[in-house]
């Protein structure tokens, strides 16, 4: 297992490598002086001499990069150029947020998909199957900015049930944090649910035909044991791939979500960082956020192992 | 399974008896042909929204501004008492025509390079396969609004953006199903025969790849109106005074408790526009699975 994550880890290395690249080229790509641009247009040429110099528009590409990637590797990742905050300090602020955010929809999608899926790929062609059916394919096309206004005028403002905006740590209380959590988490986590849905019901109507769980319900196991431990593991098996997936995806759903229930995370940050052309924070949002990701997807290949012994490493 | 069947279900879509075959059983999916029939009328009322539109989308009214729906103004009145429902119409334009741009450009970017590289295997099939690798390591939407920080907010640049998300699975999609193309047989012979590979690739691979590509374009179609509708509601895509259907949305967040029917509506034609092209992609997915399941 050691041996597992170790190479995984290592694998890791060169994506990561590009993906730097990628990024810092985004000060390259930017047409025009990007000091001119990122001043402003009426900046005085003693700030766009200081933005040059910051974002070390002097030196070569090459050397540029180097410096770039060794602070990358330090977790410094620059001054923001509309606050002059540490990038990374602003970012390690907000992380808790986004995260709480993001675990907490894919909590929530799991707990809607898997009975979901279940239930429904037990019984093809039922009126729940049905309703699951139509449920998820709602699922995928509302757009999630509007699921979350629409959850925030019923919840929120009609019925004060909920606070509409803000957000509110662990550290004040888990009642606190889970109500300011539960409307964008729902609203982050539904599209999810539809496609993890989908997939696992899909998966289950499979299995649930295959020999072994002839064998096992003609053995007289209860049904629902025959379900779960027969039926559901192997039917988890893709899940866990489209789960990887959908993290990367949900992390991508908090720039929407964050704006429309007024959370300071990182997806907030990142938009405001766009109309402030605060390009050394956006640098950072992306490269955190990939860091995430990969780190998911990690989870999401060792856990492969538990639920498929065959790629379990020997 | 033999080589001729394997030719046989490869070349089927070709031929023109599969094609009508094919089209037969599209027109048996009534949902499908339901998602068909809702995109067809929204593009035609769109093209018609000048000559159709009930009022000018523009005209500005302050004596009922915020007002709900009702017999004169169908989806109600906005912040400056203009029509919603003239608004619609003329915003689906935008939205569509947004999708559609997205869909194209991820289409130019992604087809060639996974023609080339499931054809040319090797290193540059491993290089475009790591270069996938990369792009699809981003969480979509961040690296959209990366994008759009380098390039500026606009909705062509938004829609590069979307593109440029959705190319990876285009390129894997091309470059798995050319490689299984060309391994037939019937590939072999026209190298044997002494095709150029320019002729192979225009006469043999081409048309065998296209229709999977079908169901991933209308898919992508409906995932790219969604990513435009958030990316406007944002404030990274459409700009004023242009208005598509999320960017109204966005602008209505002010008066969610006044005129809650300002959001409800546009959100409403976004879900059931998107829900038509999914819908659309499954019917094209049934219809060639069955195809190659009963001819292989």
């Amino acid at each position: 297992m050691f041996r597992f994550i170790a190479e995984r880890l290592l694998a890791m290395i060169p994506l990561l490598l590009v993906v730097s690249l990628l990024v810092f080229s985004m000060v390259l790509l930017i047409p025009g002086d990007p000091a001119y641009l990122l001043a402003g247009e009426d900046a005085s040429e003693e700030t766009v001499e200081r933005i040059r110099e910051e974002l070390g528009l002097n030196e070569p590409v090459l050397v540029r990069y180097g410096h770039w990637l060794v602070g990358l590797l330090q977790g410094d990742l620059g001054t923001s150029l509309f606050s002059d905050q540490s990038v990374s300090g602003v970012l390690l602020q907000r992380l808790p947020v986004t995260l709480s955010l993001a675990g907490a929809a894919i909590i929530i999608a799991l707990l809607i998909a898997v009975p979901a899926g279940v239930l429904a790929g037990t019984r093809p062609g039922s009126l729940l199957d049905r309703i699951v059916t139509v449920g998820a394919s709602a699922g995928l096309a509302i757009p999630n900015f509007w699921l979350g206004l629409m959850l925030a005028l019923l919840f929120a403002i009609r019925h004060a049930w909920f606070p509409a905006t803000g957000y509110a740590a662990l550290s004040e209380g888990v009642l606190q944090w889970w109500s300011h959590i539960a409307l964008p988490s729902f609203t982050l986590g539904f599209s999810a649910a539809a496609i993890l849905t989908r997939q696992l019901r899909g998966a289950m109507v499979d299995v649930m035909q295959q020999d072994y769980i002839r064998t096992a319900q003609a053995k007289g196991l209860l049904k629902r044991s025959v379900v779960i431990k027969h039926g559901l593991k192997n039917a988890a098996i893709p899940m866990v791939t489209i789960l990887g997936v959908q993290a990367n995806a949900l992390l991508g759903g908090t720039i929407i979500v964050e704006q429309v229930f007024g959370m300071p995370g990182i997806g907030q940050l990142a938009v405001a960082s766009v109309f402030t052309r605060d390009l050394p924070m956006i640098q950072g949002v992306v490269i955190l956020a990939v860091f995430v990701a990969v780190l998911i997807n990690l989870l999401v290949d060792i856990s492969y192992g538990y639920f498929n012994p065959k790629v379990r490493p020997q | 399974m033999t080589d001729t069947s394997e030719m046989t279900g490869a070349v089927v879509q070709a031929s023109p008896s599969a094609l009508r075959r094919f089209l037969r059983r599209f027109a048996r999916q009534r949902l499908a042909l339901a998602g068909l029939a809702f995109v067809v009328l929204l593009t035609l009322a769109a093209l018609a929204a000048p000559w159709i539109a009930p009022y000018d989308p523009l005209a500005i009214n302050l004596e009922i501004v915020l007002q709900g729906p009702s017999a004169s103004h169908w989806f109600g009145t906005d912040e400056l008492g203009r029509d919603v429902f003239s608004r619609m119409l003329f915003a689906a334009r935008v939205s569509l025509l947004a999708a559609l741009q997205a869909v194209v450009i991820a289409l130019l970017i992604g087809v060639p390079p996974g023609l080339i590289a499931g054809l040319a295997g090797g290193y540059i099939d491993n290089f475009t396969m790591r270069a996938t690798d990369a792009l699809m390591a981003f969480p979509p939407l961040i690296l959209a609004v990366a994008i759009i920080a380098v390039l500026g907010p606009s909705l062509t640049n938004a829609m590069i953006a979307v593109g440029i998300l959705l190319s990876p699975t285009f390129l894997r999609l091309m470059r798995a199903t050319t490689m299984s193309v060309a391994s037939e047989t019937y590939v072999e012979a026209a190298r044997s025969i002494g095709c150029t590979e320019s002729w192979i690739i225009t006469r043999h691979v081409l048309p065998n790849v296209v229709s999977p590509l079908f169901v991933q374009i209308s898919v992508f179609a409906g995932v790219a109106m969604l990513a435009e509708a958030g990316l406007s509601f944002l404030g990274l895509g459409t700009q004023p005074p242009d208005s598509s259907w999320g960017a109204m949305v966005g602008r209505a967040i002010r008066y969610i408790d006044h005129a809650p029917s300002l959001i409800v509506f546009p959100g409403l034609a976004i879900a059931f526009t998107v829900l038509a092209l999914y819908t659309i992609g499954d019917g094209l997915r049934d219809a060639l699975g069955r195809e190659v399941r009963t001819e292989s």
